[in-house]
């Protein structure tokens, strides 16, 4: 790669009288520029561009984290899609991925009102946000705690007279999975209205006003004003929180249910850990970890294509 | 972030008394209510973790019993790392990104594009080989390795959002240092690095959380018990029967503290970092 070449200084003559220091300037810039960058490439490239490859090699051989064999889709079609348990993997990855847009969609009514101009909005917003602040360890530890079987919300249940809706919510596989999602929807909902509520704000007030002299009010102005202007934002705010379900939750499993009872609360990414870690399976290992980056590809690809940019961003 | 706070959606123009103050209460219950579902679980974690067990009073025993069992450790080994990371991070991309953004050189073009892919790959693709490759070389458990992955976890992005910024600063300001006879290295530590403050405080937040808050990277290159972090202190405890729920409460707490003291300072550069697509 050119941009790791190492720093030559250029013998060649200067070429006229006419504009020495142009391209003694030039020659100066072309040093400097990969001196000054060549850290950031070698460190990149080593650390990140070099296991990639590896770990797209190593899902296609039997590998034990010394040697390693080449065995094609081994990994892909037996270990991975011949395991019974791992339909019920995927399928706990699309729940979690379906459930974000209802996730959404409620973030987008709180901005909504927030965006009324009503008093004390700054506090709220503040409030909201605030569950950002927290690790995935810390709102797992909380919430398993509060989801447990002598939990508070199953004595609050008792209390209100709804004591046959008291159950071991982490514990059995028939709500262990809802669990998880209300509860990472709950910590995606602050940053989510947080964005939608910036993208609400940055209509143009006299826009509004047009739209009400021409007689909209209402949810005619909601659907033809307001969610228009917002759909850029609304769809950042889903891709964002999907990818962030498909790859960043480990520390939320981990902490609030184990990936179990079984696999029922086991995604992609809890799945990689544990055949590598538990069972030493680690070239199915890497054959996740792949999956996993073909998702996160495609979700860049609908990003791109729907024309949500990195500078919109605020 | 602009507030306007006049802009009210629903109310129309002409007001309609009793509705429009029926509408504005209702909104404001909602708010509140949904306020409550955010704060509900936090609050519930500083009640449970200052409770004692007869259930009367207040009591801070948890607190003081989990720190001195090894988590102001372990709070000073997150600290460590993160500190270490935020430096080399600032030290290798601030240069690069000025490079990249005001010195046209060959191969310029091919870094910020191989930046740009590798910003796509998810940290697990290349987590076994890298874990692998690092103890072959004897280095798991080795606190400036682990700084050293977390910093280029976090390169393409800051290399990026530095770039951006670096564009944004007039080339005028580096000719005329150039005319002056000052070196590039002069000119970043000088005349454009404090001027990179902003987006630096806004990249050292968004690391601070991110390594802080970080479990699985911790817990397999740091295993040790010396040196594990908060995050892994605190979500082992509980399996491992180190803390009972009282105890585990106040180190969720105490590990959390940091991180929200943080955002407290800091909320408008976290919301515009974790907008750009970077996750806890």
């Amino acid at each position: 790669m050119s941009a790791t070449a190492p720093v030559r200084r250029s013998a060649a003559p200067r070429r006229g009288p006419a504009r020495p220091r142009a391209s003694a300037l030039r020659r100066r810039q072309q040093r400097w520029g990969l001196a000054l960058a060549a850290p950031v490439a070698l460190l990149v490239i080593t650390f990140s561009l070099v296991p990639t490859l590896q770990g797209l090699w190593y899902s296609f051989t039997d590998w034990d984290g010394r040697t390693a064999t080449w065995v094609g889709l081994d990994n892909y079609a037996k270990g991975l899609l011949g395991n019974p348990e791992f339909v019920r993997i995927l399928g706990n990855n699309l729940a979690i991925v379906v459930s974000v847009p209802f996730g959404v969609a409620g973030a987008l009514v709180i901005a909504f009102l927030l965006a009324q101009g009503t008093r004390g909005s700054n506090v709220f917003r503040s409030i909201y946000f605030l569950p950002v602040a927290l690790s995935w360890v810390v709102i797992g530890i909380t919430w398993s705690y509060l989801l447990s079987d002598r939990g508070p919300i199953n004595a609050g249940l008792r209390s209100l007279g709804l004591g046959m809706l008291a159950q071991d919510w982490l514990g059995q596989v028939s709500t262990s999975l809802l669990a998880l999602i209300l509860v990472f929807n709950w910590s995606y909902l602050g940053i989510n209205v947080v964005l939608l509520y910036t993208g609400m704000v940055s209509l143009d007030p006299s826009v509004m006003e047009a739209a009400r002299l021409d007689g909209a009010a209402g949810v005619r102005l909601v659907r033809h004003i307001v969610l228009p202007h917002v759909r850029r934002y609304l769809e950042l705010a889903t891709i964002l929180t999907m990818s962030a379900a498909i790859t960043q939750i480990f520390g939320l499993i981990y902490t609030m249910t184990n990936g179990g009872p079984g696999v029922s609360t086991t995604t992609l990414e809890f799945q990689l850990y544990t055949t590598s870690f538990k069972y030493g399976r680690f070239a199915q290992g890497a054959a996740l970890g792949v999956v996993l980056f073909l998702f996160t590809l495609m979700l860049t690809l609908v990003r791109i294509r729907s024309g949500v940019r990195r500078d919109d961003d605020d | 972030m602009t507030t306007t706070d006049h802009m009210s959606l629903l109310a129309p123009s002409r007001r309609r008394g009793a509705s429009v103050s029926v509408g504005r209460w209702l909104t404001s219950l909602v708010l509140l209510v949904v306020a409550g579902v955010a704060l509900g679980p936090i609050l519930y974690m500083v009640k449970a973790s200052v409770t004692p067990s007869d259930g009367h009073g207040v009591t801070f025993d948890a607190w003081a019993h989990v720190l001195a069992q090894g988590l102001a450790r372990a709070g000073l080994n997150s600290f460590t790392l993160c500190v270490l990371t935020i430096v080399g991070v600032s030290l290798v991309a601030t240069p690069a990104a000025f490079a990249i953004a005001k010195l046209p050189f060959r191969g310029s073009q091919t870094i910020l594009m191989t930046l740009t892919i590798l910003m796509l790959v998810p940290g697990q693709t290349s987590l076994l080989p890298l874990y692998f490759d690092i103890s072959r070389l004897g280095l798991i458990g080795n606190v400036p390795m682990t700084a050293l992955l977390y910093a280029v976890g976090q390169l393409p992005f800051a290399t990026f959002l530095l770039t951006s910024f670096f564009r944004s600063v007039p080339s005028e300001l580096v000719e005329a240092a150039v005319m002056d006879g000052a070196g590039y290295p002069r000119i970043i530590r000088s005349v454009v690095g404090p001027l990179a403050v902003p987006p630096l405080v806004t990249l050292g937040v968004l690391t601070f959380i991110g390594v802080w808050n970080d479990l699985l990277f911790a817990m397999l290159f740091l295993p040790d018990g010396t040196q594990r972090t908060i995050s892994v202190v605190i979500a082992t405890a509980g399996s491992t029967q180190v803390f009972d729920v009282t105890q585990q409460m106040a180190g969720a707490l105490i590990s959390a503290l940091p991180c929200i003291l943080v955002y407290l300072i800091f909320q408008r550069q976290l919301a515009v970092g974790l907008t750009a697509g970077v996750g806890k």
